[in-house]
């Protein structure tokens, strides 16, 4: 072998690797490979494995990321319809789904993300500023609208950016909803005040039930003691009845003896240790201890 | 240049004979290259010139063709994986406040574990790019919004159960618009709780209604005493007027009796009698009153 054939091998087989290295595309699960000849997208392979193209450099391979990717935005002031300042922080969810419309529009990943941010930002910033502060939050699920509103932006953001990036938005949603920390401590001082006024409620209430309870407690115990009360009348009004019945038998059968009797008793009891008597003396009661008749004689 | 020529010498000698046994040892270690093993808590992806060929390798030791036809990767703990997310500790929370705001605008803070598993570890890998950020933003995200929904009343007292599989539910449903191979298990609530500043005040009104029956209570109590007190009172009321009615029916028949027997005792000599019981009384009065005697023209006294 000459030389100059040898020189031909060489320069063949090298040529051969050449093609072989840059002729084959390995394409991965997670990529999109565009292939571009002299700069102008041609091709774009979507599914994974290996690839044929022509060599460098007449057809140069462009791999693009396929996976689902999150961006996280910074946390920024809105304003609701209601002129209520709210604190959003939000992500997006997105993936390329048109390659070659991607690397035309944007070429690098920070150009989409800025892009993206730029879209979503002024979004949120619309649909906030149409709904008042209380149709977003709610406990009625009627009047709640947060979740139905990140819904509309993540479908008016997926529309732009489809178009102008060839990225499509999953999802476009508020980790952080909320006021401004500048008002957090008013908002502070109306809870713990809600609170205080609903302990005071309860204390109210507890007082009012004990007053009732005493006030019939009071009741049913002047009820009980009139009952007795009338009770006992009853009983001494019997009794008593009684006695004059008693009396007013004894009474009928010996009526002038009774009153005799009855009135030297009545004497004995009214004249008693202090009472002073004023007598005439010549009264007939002392007649015998003035003027003594010693004779005595039965009168009857 | 003598050990030049030595080591083309040794060559000739002993490598030329033997050159067959190199290449085919060469090729054999490059095939052996193809072994692979997969540990008791891993589960690898095999890929065939970056096209995923075996999603969900087991552990045990495993076979692929070498480099660069196919290539392995293992991705660990695919059982039992969770993220923790604390509100309060998240890097924006300085910027943006740590609270979550209720449906009535009350604050609330929040910190939760969400345990998954990876049931499809060649979706894992090449589905999302890191998966699992996406994952914690998600489980935010969701929060925010059950969270947006509710009274904190509600949340703090019977909401927890419900909350925890809303989370679990929600979520779920927001990786499979994308199916990233995540099955999330479960969701468990780690801290939820009233801003710590004004925990003292919510703790208070949870007393509250304790001591509002405490006060019932007492009053029913001292009601009790009261009837009880007053009805022992009615009663002795009661026995006294018994019995004294009973006494003065007594005496007043022991009386009418003695005045009988006195009076049967008159009728037998009823003048004489009559004089002596007036006597009798006399005496008794004038024993204990004192008396004054009065003349018709001057007054004297004993």
């Amino acid at each position: 072998m000459s030389l100059k054939a040898k020189i031909w091998w060489l320069a063949g087989g090298l040529l051969s690797v050449y093609i072989a290295a840059t002729c084959f595309v390995t394409v991965k699960e997670h990529e999109y490979a565009v292939i571009t000849q002299f700069g102008r997208p041609v091709k774009t392979i979507t599914e994974a494995g290996l690839a044929v193209k022509l060599p460098n450099p007449v057809q140069a391979v462009t791999p693009l990321e396929k996976r689902v990717q999150m961006l996280r935005l910074e946390p920024s002031e809105y304003s609701t319809r209601d002129r209520r300042n709210i604190v959003v922080d939000n992500y997006v969810v997105w993936r390329i789904v048109d390659p070659v419309a991607f690397m035309t529009s944007t070429r690098t990943t920070e150009i989409a993300q800025q892009r993206l941010n730029t879209i979503t930002n002024s979004q949120v910033g619309a649909m906030l500023a149409s709904y008042p502060l209380e149709s977003i939050l709610n406990v009625d699920s009627e009047q709640n609208h947060l979740d139905e509103l990140f819904q509309q932006v993540s479908e008016r953001v997926d529309k732009v950016s489809r178009q102008e990036l060839g990225i499509e938005v999953l999802a476009v949603r508020a980790v952080k909803f909320g006021y401004s920390p500048r008002n957090l401590k008013a908002i502070y001082d109306r809870m713990s005040s809600e609170w205080e006024r609903l302990s005071k409620q309860y204390r109210a209430q507890g007082h009012e039930e004990a007053e009732k309870i005493r006030a019939r407690t009071e009741q049913e115990i002047a009820g009980l003691k009139s009952t007795a009360y009338r009770d006992s009348q009853i009983i001494k009004g019997n009794s008593e009845a009684r006695a004059a019945e008693l009396y007013s038998q004894a009474f009928e059968s010996h009526q002038e003896f009774f009153e005799f009797v009855r009135t030297m008793e009545a004497y004995k009891a009214v004249l008693d240790n202090n009472s002073r008597l004023i007598l005439p003396s010549d009264s007939d009661l002392f007649e015998q201890l003035v003027n003594p008749k010693l004779d005595a004689k039965d009168e009857s | 240049m003598s050990w030049w020529q030595d080591i083309n010498r040794v060559y000739r000698q002993l490598f030329h004979r033997l050159r067959w046994l190199v290449v085919v040892l060469a090729l054999m270690l490059y095939g052996v290259s193809g072994f692979y093993s997969v540990d008791a808590d891993q589960r690898a992806v095999v890929s065939r010139f970056g096209r995923i060929v075996e999603q969900n390798v087991m552990p045990g030791m495993h076979y692929r063709l070498p480099w660069p036809v196919e290539s392995v990767e293992t991705l660990s703990a695919v059982e039992l994986r969770s993220i923790n997310i604390d509100f309060a500790k998240e890097l924006d929370s300085a910027l943006t406040g740590s609270e979550l705001t209720t449906g009535k605008g009350d604050l609330i803070e929040l910190a939760l574990q969400v345990q998954y598993s990876i049931p499809s570890p060649g979706k894992f890998l090449s589905v999302a790019m890191d998966a699992e950020t996406i994952l914690r933003n998600i489980a935010k995200a969701q929060a925010v919004i059950y969270v947006s929904q509710r009274e904190l009343d509600s949340l703090l007292t019977t909401g927890r159960s419900d909350f925890q599989q809303w989370m679990q539910q929600a979520i779920q449903q927001e990786l499979d618009s994308f199916s990233p191979g995540i099955t999330v298990t479960n969701v468990m609530l780690n801290r939820l709780e009233t801003p710590a500043v004004i925990k003292q005040a919510y703790d208070e009104v949870q007393m509250a209604p304790a001591a509002r029956e405490k006060l019932i209570q007492d009053a029913l109590g001292e009601r009790e005493t009261k009837l009880a007190r007053a009805r022992s009172e009615v009663n002795k009321t009661l026995k006294q007027a018994q019995a004294q009615a009973r006494a003065q029916v007594a005496n007043t028949e022991g009386e009418v009796q003695r005045l009988n027997t006195l009076i049967v005792s008159l009728e037998r000599q009823p003048g004489l009698a009559k004089k002596r019981l007036y006597l009798e009384t006399l005496k008794q009065i004038l024993e204990n009153a004192r008396v004054s005697f009065i003349n018709r023209d001057k007054v004297e006294r004993n």
